[in-house]
């Protein structure tokens, strides 16, 4: 529990620095603001690779989150024909929903690297990376907060948006000037039709498949259990 | 979907993972840091070859034409918001609210070009990177630089399963078909309904082949308190130190001209003049060989490399 | 030496024990084959040898399990990995790497083997298992076989004591399957090696094998030599697969007789020439089944087909064929040879390149798949592609709903299916928990209660046990009596002989023969059953050429 604090608390700590940098820059109208706040995202993507470096090596965890990672970028294969809608978002909420920030993480930063595998890499993986990364992470913080049912719906509409302002920042910083509010406004606006689409594709299967995806992902987790137990009902089976 | 990697036995796709990572990590670098339009079209022409010699053209073209449409966005925007340059070339007669009156100038057309320059050179180095890298070897590279285990394991791991699970969705796909479901009904909302009646199979589908992964990489000792060690069959050989260093030297050289503000270009308040002199030039060529090498030099990797 | 004691274990969250009071004593270099019905507790046992139960899957254990000196419960698998080696039924998911060196590397990597030795290693297992062609291919350009065979380099590399393989067979085709088993063979014989080999189809193995297990719900039903059990003649109706040839043993055994039951065709020749030599055989011609007269129009028609993939190999080459109403056709041939590309030209999911199909008069090159749906219903072979709902009734009405029929036509097949499938107690239950002979039944039966015209069945018997596969065979049969068309896709030539009627040869996506079963099925050496290559010398004692299965063969001589 104080771990997920720590984690989010951190990555907020790097929003925040990004935040705070990037303005210094604009006010300053820098030229080489954009290499900085790339920096600062490619470092925090890597402080939350060394958290999921720190835990315990077990196969069952290594390849719960490769394989959902997998799943996830090939999850928005049947979408594919549907402009903005893709399951991915949502199936990542659910991933940090249950098991926790650094799964979560992982499996966004990892979901972004696969489908970019085929799709093809570019500078905006690492936005992509990053944006994902942070919808796991945080998500791990609604179950603490008891927020379940409309609000995740509201979480999912909120990274809809956001997520897509993330992912604008890659161009809008190396190829726009001035780096000012009105340009980034007008990228914003420009992308808000798709972002609507993404938020409400986030909605829709949240709504649809939230709840039964976070039981089936729970069943998962209880699923191993270990019980030594010397004195096993062993009359139940000598009946048989 | 398809990996974007296709086996081709070029001497671009032999040349060194970490080369190649150096190399497009320079030229992103580069891109970033120069904004004077022609030295951003001389790299974008330097990485051609790259493309002709790796046989990629049809691939490569197919990234670009994604890039056509960002270019273009890219010049609109800038010319509308941009009001720091001077030579008018159209005023919008009506104030928009907040923003006021909006001038177009030749300085931010011009701007709009050279950015789109920027991001041609940029996406088809990463293309060249993407197409002609073996994830694999990648990741094998990454291990070799002592990068986390787990991390790039994971990656490697969820790479390798993705052509199984793309697989799982095709004969779902037909599955559903075959039993008369058409994916294409009714509007908007009614289709994402439809289509996602895939999700939750697949997700069971897939939790089940991480059970069985898990448990044959537990088998097979995974895990165990031993210090894992790598066995390496990329072998790094001469040439290949002698590539890796020499995308290194593109980015010293890179870091120098960041510190002695070379390659900036100021657009506004008016263009700068270009000065074709031989600093410039000597620039400008110092720069195209460090893009060019690889491919130049990749030939040597046949000589020397007795593979 | 494996010592079990007393073991007992359920899984997690569950009540149900899984295995109850085994105990058992395994020697070095033994050959022990375990088979039973599914859900028996054979893939339990196996994991209790290596340790992933308890300490990877949870659950309640008791008991005492011993490899060597080692205690398996209270050991980490990954420990556990240097003296047991574990293979399991699919490859696909059992691979980590890319190519076939760094895979084999992997459990030596684990163990923090330096780079020469791992090489050293790598080069004495890839001769071991015969698949030193294959060190440099990308794993994804490996045929399942192919796949099995790394997976064992890839166990073996670590010098396990004892090789324990849970069905590994199950997901291959049969000449994949021939070949792991011989490798296995091998390394028992020629390194001494202990094998626990589980499989359900047990023909293949029963003879080189020095121990059958059998289990049943969680107990060990038997346990000693092969013949042993293979002798009680019961055992061969309970659902456990026995070789034809022993069933014709234990049927044709006479009194006095005191030979042991072959297993083999070798053993069978010296088993029976004395049996065919008395014996004249009185039916001079094979009554029913060999004529079909009473088949109505054709449903489909295909003529002169041809089909190249996008960017890849010309598939089906000129065929021509027409399947009539109620008539069942059996689809043989050898891996890629075209077979489940040409079921996906019939039902859309594939255009002709050339040529054309038609289904009930619509041409399958303009009408899409959702129409030809109504006609054409198609079983793909595993089952978890194949469910979606969350109930078996929403399962199977699924279809009809697609299709837009009646709700009270809905009905109605519903409640019919339901009965005539045996699932009515699993109505609400969710599809993917059911057993796998039930997952079968609900996948069948969901194509079945919108009543197409034709059914296309690819590999339905793959990973099945007998008695699973016999029931199945009857659903279909009963459907054809009803008037239905059946294409059945299969490597079973067993299945084949003793249900099929019509056999389609496809090589190389040609036909190269196309008739009734005897004709097509008899004296060839790839694709006769077993009673077939038997009798091939018995022909001058009378015994027709063409018999392919052991009931014709004794309707023969009663």
């Amino acid at each position: 529990m104080k771990k997920t604090y720590t984690i989010v608390a951190l990555l907020l700590a790097c929003l925040a620095a990004c935040i705070i940098f990037s303005l210094i820059f604009i006010v300053d109208l820098s030229e080489h603001w954009g290499i900085f706040a790339l920096v600062m995202m490619i470092f925090t993507v890597f402080i939350m690779f060394l958290q999921f470096e720190r835990g315990k090596m077990t196969s069952k965890e290594i390849s719960l989150v490769a394989i959902l990672s997998g799943f996830s970028a090939v999850s928005r294969v049947p979408f594919a024909a549907i402009p903005g809608v893709q399951p991915c978002t949502y199936i990542i909420i659910c991933t940090g929903y249950v098991f926790g920030p650094v799964a979560g993480f992982m499996v966004g930063a990892t979901t972004a690297l696969v489908s970019n595998i085929f799709l093809g890499q570019g500078p905006w993986t690492i936005f992509q990376m990053f944006a994902w990364g942070a919808v796991g992470a945080t998500a791990s913080v609604l179950p603490k907060l008891k927020i379940k049912g409309v609000g995740l719906v509201i979480f999912g509409v909120i990274w809809g948006y956001l997520f897509g302002w993330i992912m604008n920042l890659w161009y809008w910083m190396l190829y726009i000037y001035p780096h000012s509010f009105s340009t980034f406004l007008f990228m914003m606006v420009n992308s808000v039709w798709f972002d609507t689409l993404h938020a409400l594709g986030n909605a829709v299967f949240l709504v649809l498949l939230g709840e039964k995806t976070i039981m089936i992902l729970n069943r998962y987790k209880h699923r191993f259990h270990v019980e030594y137990s010397p004195h096993l009902q062993t009359s139940k089976s000598t009946k048989n | 979907m398809k990996f974007a990697y296709k086996n081709k036995e070029t001497v671009i796709h032999r040349l060194h993972p970490a080369c190649k990572l150096i190399w497009v990590i320079g030229i992103l670098f580069a891109c970033i840091i120069i904004s004077d339009p022609i030295l951003l079209l001389l790299i974008f022409f330097s990485t051609v070859p790259f493309v002709i010699i790796g046989k990629i053209v049809k691939e490569w073209f197919s990234f670009l034409k994604l890039t056509l449409w960002l270019s273009f966005f890219i010049i609109v925007i800038n010319m509308f918001a941009s009001q720091y340059g001077s030579t008018i070339l159209y005023v919008i007669p009506s104030e928009i609210p907040i923003v006021g009156k909006l001038k177009i100038t030749f300085e931010a057309l011009v701007f709009g070009i050279g950015m789109s320059f920027r991001l041609i050179a940029t996406i088809s180095a990463f293309a060249i990177v993407t197409l002609t890298i073996n994830p694999d070897d990648l990741l094998q590279t990454f291990l070799a630089f002592k990068l986390p285990y787990r991390t790039v394991f994971t990656t490697a791991i969820a790479t390798r399963f993705m052509p199984c699970l793309l697989n799982d969705v095709d004969t779902m796909t037909d599955s559903l078909r075959t039993r008369a479901y058409n994916f294409n009904d009714g509007k908007f909302l009614q289709r994402i309904k439809r289509r996602s009646v895939l999700i939750l199979p697949l997700l069971s589908n897939s939790l089940e082949r991480a059970i069985q992964s898990a448990e044959a990489m537990e088998s097979r000792a995974f895990g165990s308190d031993t210090k894992r060690t790598i066995y390496k069959k990329i072998e790094t050989t001469l040439t290949d130190y002698f590539f890796i260093m020499l995308s290194t030297l593109f980015l010293v050289f890179l870091f120098l001209m960041l510190l002695f503000n070379i390659g900036s270009y100021n657009y506004y308040p008016s263009l700068d003049p270009i000065y074709i002199n031989v600093s410039y030039m000597s620039v400008a060529l110092v720069l195209i060989f460090f893009v060019l090498a690889p491919a130049v030099f990749s030939p040597l990797k046949k000589v020397f490399d007795l593979d | 030496m494996i010592k079990i004691n007393d073991l007992t274990f359920s899984y997690a969250e569950t009540d149900k024990l899984a295995l109850k009071n085994i105990s058992l004593k395994i020697e070095d270099s033994e050959f022990v084959l375990i088979t039973g019905p599914s859900g028996c507790g054979k893939s339990t046992l196996c994991r209790c040898i290596n340790g992933l139960i308890p300490s990877f899957y949870g659950g309640k254990i008791h008991g005492e399990v011993k490899v060597q000196d080692l205690d398996s419960i209270h050991t980490p698998t990954n420990i556990m990995a240097k003296k047991v080696g574990m293979v399991f039924q699919d490859p696909e998911n059992q691979l980590v790497a890319m190519d076939v060196e760094k895979e084999i590397a992997f459990g030596l990597e684990n163990l923090g083997f330096s780079n020469t030795i791992i090489a050293k290693r790598i080069e004495e297992v890839l001769d071991m298992v015969g698949i030193d062609h294959l060190r440099n291919r990308l794993l994804s350009t490996l045929s399942g076989g192919e796949k099995q065979k790394t997976t064992i380099a890839s166990v073996l590399v670590l010098h396990p004591e004892v090789l324990v393989l849970d069905e590994p067979t199950s997901e291959l085709d049969p000449k994949g399957a021939e070949e792991v088993i011989q490798i296995v063979q091998r390394l028992n014989q020629e390194l001494g090696l202990t094998v626990i080999l589980v499989e359900h189809r047990i023909d293949r193995v029963l003879q080189s094998v020095d121990r059958l297990i059998v289990m049943k719900e969680g107990m060990i039903n038997y346990d000693g030599l092969p013949r042993g059990w293979v002798e009680v003649s019961q055992n061969t109706s309970s659902g456990i697969g026995v070789p034809p040839i022993a069933r014709l043993g234990l049927g044709l055994k006479q009194k006095k007789q005191d030979a042991r039951i072959p297993l083999t065709i070798k053993e069978g020749r010296q088993f029976f020439t004395p049996i065919f030599k008395q014996n004249k055989w009185k039916v001079r011609e094979l009554s029913e089944s060999h004529v079909n007269g009473n088949l109505g129009k054709p449903i489909v028609k295909v003529r002169k087909l041809w089909y190249k993939y996008p960017d890849g190999p010309t598939a089906i080459r000129d065929i021509s064929l027409d399947i009539c109403q109620g008539e069942f056709i059996a689809l043989v041939g050898r891996n890629a040879s075209g077979k489940t590309t040409f079921a996906k030209l019939l039902n859309g999911l594939l255009r002709p390149s050339k040529g054309m199909i038609t289904i009930n008069g619509l041409n399958t090159k303009n009408t899409p798949v959702e129409h030809l749906a109504k006609f054409v219903g198609y079983v793909f072979q595993d089952p978890n592609v194949h469910l979606f709902a969350d109930t078996v009734e929403e399962e199977i009405t699924l279809m009809m709903n697609n299709l837009g029929f009646s709700s009270k036509l809905i009905e109605s097949s519903l409640d019919k299916m339901l009965h005539q499938f045996n699932l009515d107690h699993c109505r609400k239950a969710y599809p993917r928990s059911l057993s796998s002979g039930e997952k079968q039944r609900v996948a069948l039966a969901s194509i079945l209660a919108a009543q197409p015209k034709l059914l296309i069945l690819d590999e339905p018997t793959r990973g099945l046990n007998y008695g699973l596969k016999k029931n199945l065979m009857e659903y279909i049969i009963e459907y054809k009596r009803n008037g239905g068309s059946i294409l059945l896709i299969s490597h079973d030539i067993e299945l084949i002989a003793e249900f099929g009627e019509r056999v389609v040869l496809v090589s190389e996506g040609k036909i190269i023969a196309d008739s009734e079963k005897h004709q097509v099925l008899s004296n060839s050496l790839h694709f006769s059953p077993q009673i077939n290559r038997l009798i091939q010398p018995f022909t001058k004692y009378g015994i027709p050429g063409d018999l392919l299965t052991v009931n014709e063969l004794m309707r023969g001589f009663s």
